[in-house]
């Protein structure tokens, strides 16, 4: 049975972040990126009755926006560093795993981590991915070596890693448990 | 076979860090080794797939929660509309000869607490009282001084770009909401405060003060606008007389800088008469849930109306002025190794100073059997520029530039970064090796910017590699004949060598060596070194201006430059 385009659109919106990533693993540029993944929004919109469920959109999705990510960078010859496709296939079976997690789970667990995290980290992250500013001129902003900047964007990223994980995982212990009685 | 202009990067050692190579793969900034050792992580490894996939997915999820800002600042009657009617009504008061304290009276003055918005059932009415209080202590403090709250209008922007209809220059800006994306805006109050406000950011200009919803500003208050007022979500900054810098972010956490003179601050949501702090130049603090606290004062941190100003005038001024800015700013840099802006006056004929903070030891001396280098005009008629002469010896040379120096970016592990940048008038019929800027005898110049084949070029030679190219960006522009910037920026942490034309990248090479051959001999301009120590190789042209860094520059910076030098 084919999917809604309700569903469609409410999966586009949910899974937005994730699909982003996706084709950022694939063309990490910000652009290309929102550009791929609004042709393959419109596509999936149009093609919904070929699609059969929720999983099967997410396959299509980032069957359609790999196809396009590879094609543009075909034709925009200003990326060196790129994957090559047995890397990428390497990491398919991965994002396949990634449909299992809630994304809008991990964006409010990720949102309650941010103001845990200490001032420095923070005020790193709002930088780079508020503002959008460049590791280079972070690093000049902050005083540091463009080096020393990612490292510190690293250990940021970790600690909200670890954060929204042992969240995540508490959460789901509470709910298994069920409301506590005093 | 591998190609000698593109080595392979040398094997690394080491624990690899994949999460911290994601990051850079995912910005471009990743160099080829670790290019290499990442796929390779990645097809091998189960966990560093893992890894790589939460990082993509963790970097967009940060922009989305960021591009979704906060809440709007609050819609009712804003608390600086209440206290400019009871200023103004202080200054009638004032006028009519009566004292202020008839119609406020001296007893209800207490500090001015925040009008939080879980106040909203009472916020009005509570809001009237406390401001009474404040605007009393306003009048009282400043006598028949105190002015009345004005109304901003928009003096001018800089690479402004606002989210809506730009607000027109000129013209009192109207009391909602505006959306800078990004650039500057520059706000001018009845009163006299300045306000710069940096994007992206929304804020509303208030009587006597601005709400600031996010984003960042500076505030330069003149005596008679005393009282200025900058409302956040979490904090309400008084100015008692300074120039001070607000920042809030989309939870609303607010940092405060005061450059100068002090500043009142208090948390929303502190008790009333508690918790407001008297901060002093040079010291920061930041606002948080109801808190206040020290943190580490960063002038640069924000910027400052002055510095906007000077911008914007440089912006309008005729391209020499504008070049004249530029380099007075260029000069007190402190990355900035060696500065010529090859001027003959004040100075030796035979000397081109350096204007740099390193000083006279990295001063040029003119030299060349057959005669100096001359004299002549530059970019414009009042700037000078030195001339060369295709199959003469002449050149500069820089006598302080031998051995180990600021000008050796060999370094001891790894090589430095460098970035030199040289105005340049060259022959178009000059075709081979003409040296623009170099260092070391031929086939062991550490750095070399020349023109090759008719084509501006740059190339470093790897340590021990002496005799082969470690990395050449070579350009397929030609000399013009007219003045053209030529800049090389090597950059060994991400791995590349590139050569700019007149702003715009015109060769790049891809990988450099980490290593670059010593100093072999001293910094020259015009001509350089041969196999047989003689200065061979002569430009046949003039250069006006000539740059060093000790770093890379970016594309952006190197663009801005070049507009702010372009003759016309």
């Amino acid at each position: 049975m084919a999917i809604d385009q309700d569903s469609v659109l409410r999966t586009l919106l949910a899974e937005r972040s994730k699909l982003l990533g996706y084709i950022a693993s694939i063309l990490p540029d910000e652009q290309l990126a929102e550009d791929i993944f609004q042709e393959v929004s419109v596509a999936a919109v149009r093609k919904h009755r070929q699609i059969n469920s929720v999983t099967h959109l997410m396959g299509w999705l980032r069957k359609a926006a790999r196809l396009s990510a590879l094609e543009m960078r075909r034709d925009r010859r200003m990326h060196p560093m790129l994957f090559d496709t047995d890397v990428l296939d390497a990491l398919e079976e991965q994002w396949g795993g990634e449909d299992e997690q809630s994304s809008s789970d991990q964006m409010e667990m990720l949102r309650k981590c941010l103001e845990k995290l200490g001032r420095y980290p923070r005020q790193l992250i709002e930088l780079r991915y508020g503002e959008g500013i460049s590791g280079a001129v972070l690093a000049e902003r902050v005083g540091r070596k463009v080096r020393a900047v990612y490292v510190a964007l690293n250990r940021a990223h970790r600690s909200l890693a670890e954060c929204v994980e042992r969240g995540l995982r508490q959460a789901s212990y509470e709910d298994e448990k069920g409301p506590s009685h005093a | 076979m591998p190609d000698p202009h593109y080595p392979t990067p040398p094997a690394q050692s080491g624990p690899f860090d994949v999460e911290l190579a994601s990051l850079r793969y995912l910005d471009r900034i990743i160099d080829a080794g670790e290019m290499a050792r990442l796929s390779a992580a990645l097809k091998a490894d189960h966990a560093s797939r893992v890894k790589f996939i939460r990082i993509c997915v963790s970097m967009r999820q940060l922009r989305e929660i960021f591009a979704a800002r906060g809440a709007p600042v609050r819609s009712e009657p804003h608390a600086f509309e209440v206290e400019a009617a009871l200023l103004q009504l202080a200054e009638q008061a004032s006028r009519s000869g009566q004292p202020a304290s008839v119609l406020i009276q001296p007893d209800r003055l207490k500090p001015r607490p925040a009008v939080a918005p879980y106040r909203r059932m009472y916020g009005i009415a509570a809001g009237i009282l406390v401001l009474a209080s404040m605007a009393a202590a306003l009048f009282l403090t400043h006598g028949s001084s105190a002015h009345p709250a004005g109304i901003a209008s928009m003096a001018g922007t800089l690479d402004a770009a606002w989210l809506g209809p730009p607000p027109s220059v000129d013209t009192p800006l109207p009391r909602a909401e505006l959306k800078l994306l990004s650039g500057f805006a520059i706000l001018h109050f009845d009163n006299g405060a300045k306000v710069v406000v940096e994007g992206p950011a929304r804020f509303t200009p208030q009587p006597g003060g601005i709400a600031l919803a996010d984003g960042s500003l500076s505030a330069l208050v003149p005596p008679p606008a005393r009282g200025f007022c900058v409302q956040t979500r979490r904090a309400t900054i008084i100015d008692l007389g300074t120039e001070f810098g607000v920042h809030t972010g989309d939870n609303g956490n607010t940092d405060l800088e005061v450059f100068q003179g002090r500043v009142s601050v208090q948390a929303i949501g502190l008790a009333e008469g508690g918790g407001a702090e008297t901060v002093t130049a040079d010291s920061a603090r930041q606002v948080t849930g109801g808190a206040i606290s020290e943190v580490p004062f960063q002038a640069s941190a924000m910027v400052r109306v002055d510095q906007v100003d000077r911008w914007v005038a440089a912006r309008t001024a005729t391209p020499f002025e504008r070049w004249k800015a530029w380099s007075e700013r260029v000069r007190r840099e402190p990355d900035v190794i060696a500065y010529y802006t090859f001027d003959p006056a004040g100075h030796p004929p035979d000397r081109l100073p350096n204007l740099a903070s390193t000083g006279e030891s990295l001063d040029g001396i003119l030299a060349g059997a057959e005669g100096l280098p001359t004299w002549a005009t530059g970019r414009w008629g009042t700037k000078g520029a030195l001339e060369f002469h295709r199959g003469t010896t002449q050149h500069v040379i820089l006598a302080g530039s031998h051995g180990p120096d600021r000008l050796d970016f060999s370094g001891s592990e790894t090589a430095n970064p460098f970035t030199i940048a040289v105005w340049v008038k060259a022959a178009p019929s000059q075709m081979y090796s003409a040296a623009l800027v170099s260092r070391g005898p031929g086939a062991s110049e550490q750095f070399t910017i020349d023109i090759f084949k008719g084509r501006f070029r740059a190339f470093v030679r790897r340590r021990g590699g002496y005799g082969s190219l470690g990395s050449t960006a070579q350009s397929e522009v030609a000399p013009s004949g007219r003045w053209q910037y030529v800049v090389a920026v090597y950059d060994p942490a991400h791995g590349a060598l590139s050569l700019y034309i007149d702003g715009t990248l015109a060769g790049l090479a891809k990988s450099v060596p980490p290593k670059l051959i010593p100093a072999g001999s001293n910094v020259s301009f015009g001509s350089r070194l041969a196999v047989t120590k003689q200065f061979t190789d002569t430009l046949d042209g003039a250069i006006d201006e000539l740059t060093i860094w000790g770093r890379a520059l970016s594309p952006e910076q190197v663009l801005e430059n070049y507009v702010s030098g372009k003759p016309e």
